[in-house]
């Protein structure tokens, strides 16, 4: 057995590396740019950009099980998705797993099972990744053993959209006890549980050719999570963000905050030097009334083990080491 | 959904599975509860989502007495959301003695204990958004709150019963979109109650009639009146027929009596050596919640004078003497045209301005200009524009002399009563008629707990309590009955002879009908009634989901039917 972790450089993708590693999985690190953090740990890397085909050559050699959490663009998920699992065809990979997101049930509310239909209006990341699952299940007829994982919003040390983030709007009062904005319900799970995942994806028969919902069970409400991580960092008396801050935020600042963030990107700052933006997007989800369901997971892959209170507390020592 | 009763066809008749009339605290809570559930639910609202003056009139009724009763149209709120459009937001819940059979108070003793209650307040604290269901000054914040003053301690009272503060959350505004979204909720806005139809013990529907001059009947398996104590007792009455002569649920006699509100008042002034540092504002739990201390009459001290439940806290002088000397006190004595009538009335007293007044007020200003900037300014960002609202003025008087604002139980009274009154609205339905009485036990509670206050604080070294107890009547009737709170009407019995609604708050007479609200409290506190109102509306939603619930019987029948089709 060998597996190949292709998009190794990201969030979840690292977390996942390390966890193979430490269990003593022959496990490979695809990266674009080497790191160091892998090499010290005697961990093999192969540089490749999976958006580019002719780069993928070698990448394979050898590779039994394939992850693929290649993030990016929609273009380029769409684009990576389909050369990695055009190669592991060729390459003869045993298992390709696959991470999608639930973000191809677009603004679906009510139970959300593993089943429910995709693509509700989806936006430019959510139709992406149903495109990317069209090209997973095309590999599938083709022979490839393959399994889709669609987490929610994944939470935890190293999480920059869902912890990090959050812990700094929280700081400066931008974000706090909603009210009325923040009754949806906040589908959270911890990278742990999903790292967990992805490896009883490669490791269990049954899990072969199906697609999983990966969420904790009874998830809070927005208000409540970000009350309680709130409380977790010591932000506290909570703030209680009138409706009109939101308003403000989420149709007025925004706007500006994207242009900065695209300009100084551009120009190549850090993107840390723009504050953080609350999109709209982002308001409508703290009132997206969506349950999501991991039915199926609980039964093969392993319920999820990370208690939402431990889940906290684990995100905001992490928050607090930065 | 929403739905404007203006958009509906007059004679329109709507069936649901459970029809909820009013829209105030206790009907909003009680229909969230429904969310998702399945069963069908109408939600009467008797108003607008807003206020609107047409709506407000039809609460318009008569009062035996101005000087004890306030008009029928103040202190309550006709649109979505009712009276906590408006309220204080100041929560805790009951204490187990108030649901006592209490030998030294007739009329005491509900057909349940407070632990029937008791499991539904965490969760009514929450829909209250008043935090955490923790009224222990020493948990409440962090390090437990900081005490009144070091060493004073009262032995009568406990000093560590606090108040909790809502928002204050409008109902209304703030689960309207809960509501709207639901698939099996609709709300019917602009729709007024006017009649509850029941041809025997069956309530086959409620009628409803519009501004625009529309009647719309709701057909339900089961109906809950909401619609606050005063107007509930009128809907009971004022639906008479053949079957209910005297009303519905009114066999015994027993609707529209019993109508309590509180009794209350500042009085006292409560001296503690100066320089002593006294606190008596607010302390903030890890939720941002506003927490206050309260002097609370223990309960063994209550059974041992024969006295109801009372709560005393520190307060301001009284804003309308200038005496005071407290620029910050004047300025708001000055503001009063701009405050409205439900808060000035115990703010600013009856009293008339007077020109001297105006004059010692404005010098008193003059004396602390910053300082009265500075509190303004603060006022603004921390109640004007703040989300959660610091709830009330705090003003340390000069020379460390508090007066005492004062909140207790008026007990129950048979001659206290809301009945139908001579008036008629644009209906043609008969108004309220309110005459509030209290009895001296009311005015006793108040002298005891002074009392021992005054042996208490001096046993203590630290203050000394001077008040005149001849005058302990005047000061707690000056404002009459205490606004907002409209308890009793409906209460709460063993049997229709002396109660209205069983112990699960079904109407006595009715298969299916209830009520929900501050109606059914037989005994009516110290406490403010909100919390307890929202919490008995959780406890009746889950007694009514089980009564949903398909019989047995019936789960068999139909699958038998399965099997053969
Ligand atoms: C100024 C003020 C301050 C207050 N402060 C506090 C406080 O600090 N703490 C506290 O606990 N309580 C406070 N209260 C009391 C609190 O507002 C009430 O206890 C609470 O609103 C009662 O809720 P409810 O749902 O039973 O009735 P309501 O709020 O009165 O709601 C009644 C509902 O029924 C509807 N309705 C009425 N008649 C009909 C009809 N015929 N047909 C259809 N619909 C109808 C109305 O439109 C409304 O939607 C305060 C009240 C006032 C006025």
């Amino acid at each position: 057995m060998s597996i190949l972790v292709a998009g190794a450089g990201g969030f979840v993708g690292r977390r996942l590396v390390e966890k193979l590693h430490a269990e003593g999985r022959p496990v490979i690190a695809g990266v674009r740019k080497p790191r160091e953090s892998f090499a010290r740990l005697g961990i093999e890397q192969r540089i490749f950009d999976a958006e580019k085909p002719e780069t993928l050559g070698t990448a394979l050699r050898g590779v039994t099980h394939v992850v693929n959490c290649i993030m990016g663009s929609p273009a380029a998920m769409v684009a990576s998705t389909r050369n990695l699992a055009e190669a592991s065809v060729k390459a003869g990979v045993q298992r390709f797993a696959h991470f999608s997101s639930i973000a191809v049930f677009g603004n679906a509310e009510g139970e959300i099972g593993d089943d429910f239909p995709v693509g509700q209006n989806v936006d430019a990341y959510g139709q992406a990744k149903i495109d990317c699952e069209h090209l997973v299940r095309k590999a599938q007829q083709e022979g490839l053993r393959t399994v889709i994982l669609r987490p929610a919003l994944i939470y935890g040390p190293g999480s920059e959209q869902w912890t990090a983030r959050i812990a700094r709007l929280l700081r400066w009062s931008r974000l706090g006890d909603l009210g009325a904005a923040g009754d949806g319900i906040c589908n959270l799970i911890h990278v742990d549980d999903v790292v967990a995942a992805a490896i009883a994806a490669l490791d269990r028969p049954e899990a072969a050719n199906r697609a999983f919902n990966l969420a904790m069970a009874e998830a809070p409400s927005w208000n409540r999570y970000l009350m309680d991580f709130g409380q977790a960092l010591g932000f506290t008396p909570i703030f209680r963000v009138p409706g009109r801050n939101l308003r403000i935020e989420t149709k007025l600042v925004a706007i500006p905050l994207k242009i900065a963030e695209i300009v100084t990107g551009k120009l190549g700052f850090g993107q840390q030097l723009v504050p953080d933006l609350i999109s709209p997007s982002l308001g409508r989800l703290f009132n997206l009334d969506a349950r999501y369901h991991s039915a199926r997971a609980d039964i093969v892959l392993g319920a999820p083990a990370v208690g939402y209170a431990d889940g906290l507390r684990q995100s905001a020592n992490w928050v607090s080491r930065q | 959904m929403m739905l404007e009763a203006s958009q509906l066809q007059s004679a329109t008749v709507l069936s649901t599975q459970l029809c909820i009339v009013g829209a105030g605290p206790a009907g909003i809570s009680l229909a969230l509860q429904f969310i998702g559930s399945g069963i069908d639910v109408i939600l009467i609202a008797g108003g607008k989502a807003g206020h609107d003056e047409a709506a407000q009139a039809l609460y318009a009724g008569e009062v035996a007495d101005d000087a004890l009763h306030s008009p029928l149209t103040e202190y309550r709120h006709r649109q979505l959301g009712g009276s906590s459009a408006t309220w204080g937001g100041r929560c805790m819940p009951f204490d187990p003695i108030d649901f006592e059979r209490r030998d030294f108070i007739a009329g005491s003793g509900w057909p349940i204990g407070h632990d029937d209650v008791a499991p539904y307040y965490p969760e009514a604290n929450v829909l209250a958004e008043a935090g955490d269901f923790q009224y222990d000054a020493k948990k409440a914040v962090e390090g437990g709150m900081r005490p009144i003053a070091e060493g004073f301690n009262p032995v009568s009272f406990d000093n560590d019963r606090i108040e909790r503060f809502s928002c204050p959350t409008d109902f209304g505004s703030r689960y309207r979109h809960r509501l709207a979204h639901a698939a099996n909720i609709r709300v019917l806005l602009d729709a007024h109650a006017v009649e509850i139809r029941a041809g025997g013990e069956k309530v086959e529907a409620i009628v409803l009639r519009t501004l625009d001059g529309k009647e719309i009947t709701v057909a339900a398996e089961r109906h809950v009146i909401a619609t606050g104590g005063i107007e509930t007792a009128r809907l009971l009455l004022a639906s008479r027929s053949e079957a209910h002569p005297a009303g519905i649920g009114n066999a015994g006699d027993q609707v529209g009596r019993n109508y309590l509100c509180h009794i209350a008042g500042t009085y006292g002034e409560l001296a503690f050596a100066p320089g002593t540092p006294v606190f008596h504002g607010y302390d903030r739990a890890w939720d941002g919640v506003y927490c206050r201390r309260r002097m609370a009459l223990r309960p063994e001290i209550q059974r041992e004078h024969g006295v109801g439940n009372v709560v005393m806290r520190l307060h301001h002088p009284r804003l309308p003497d200038p005496a005071h000397g407290r620029g910050i006190l004047s300025a708001i004595y000055l503001a009063k045209p701009f405050i409205s009538y439900e808060y000035s009335k115990r703010l600013h007293g009856g009293d008339a301005m007077t020109p001297g007044h105006v004059l010692r007020h404005g010098f008193n200003i003059l004396r602390e200009p910053f300082g009265v900037a500075g509190f303004l300014l603060n006022w603004v960002k921390v109640r004007t524009l703040a989300a959660r609202k610091f709830p009330s003025l705090i003003v340390a008087p000069r020379n460390n002399r508090f007066t005492l604002d004062i909140h207790a139980e008026q007990v129950p009274n048979l001659d206290s009563r809301v009945t139908l009154g001579a008036g008629l609205d644009i209906f043609g339905k008969p108004q309220a008629r309110v005459d509030w009485r209290y009895k001296p036990k009311d005015i006793e509670t108040v002298r005891v707990a002074l009392e021992l206050l005054r042996r208490d604080a001096a046993a203590t070294g630290r203050a000394s309590l001077d008040f005149d107890p001849e005058g302990v009547a005047e000061a707690m009737l000056r404002d009459g009955a205490y606004g907002g709170h409209h308890i009793g009407t409906a209460r709460m019995g063993p049997n229709p002879d002396t109660g209205v609604v069983d112990r699960e708050c079904r109407v006595f007479g009715t298969d299916n009908l209830y009520v929900s609200g501050s109606a059914i409290f037989p005994t009516s506190s110290q406490a403010n009634p909100t919390l307890t109102i929202v919490a008995f509306s959780l406890r009746l939603a889950a007694h009514l989901k089980r009564e949903f619930l398909p019989k047995r019987s019936e789960i068999r029948t139909s699958a038998i039917k399965g099997a053969a089709a």
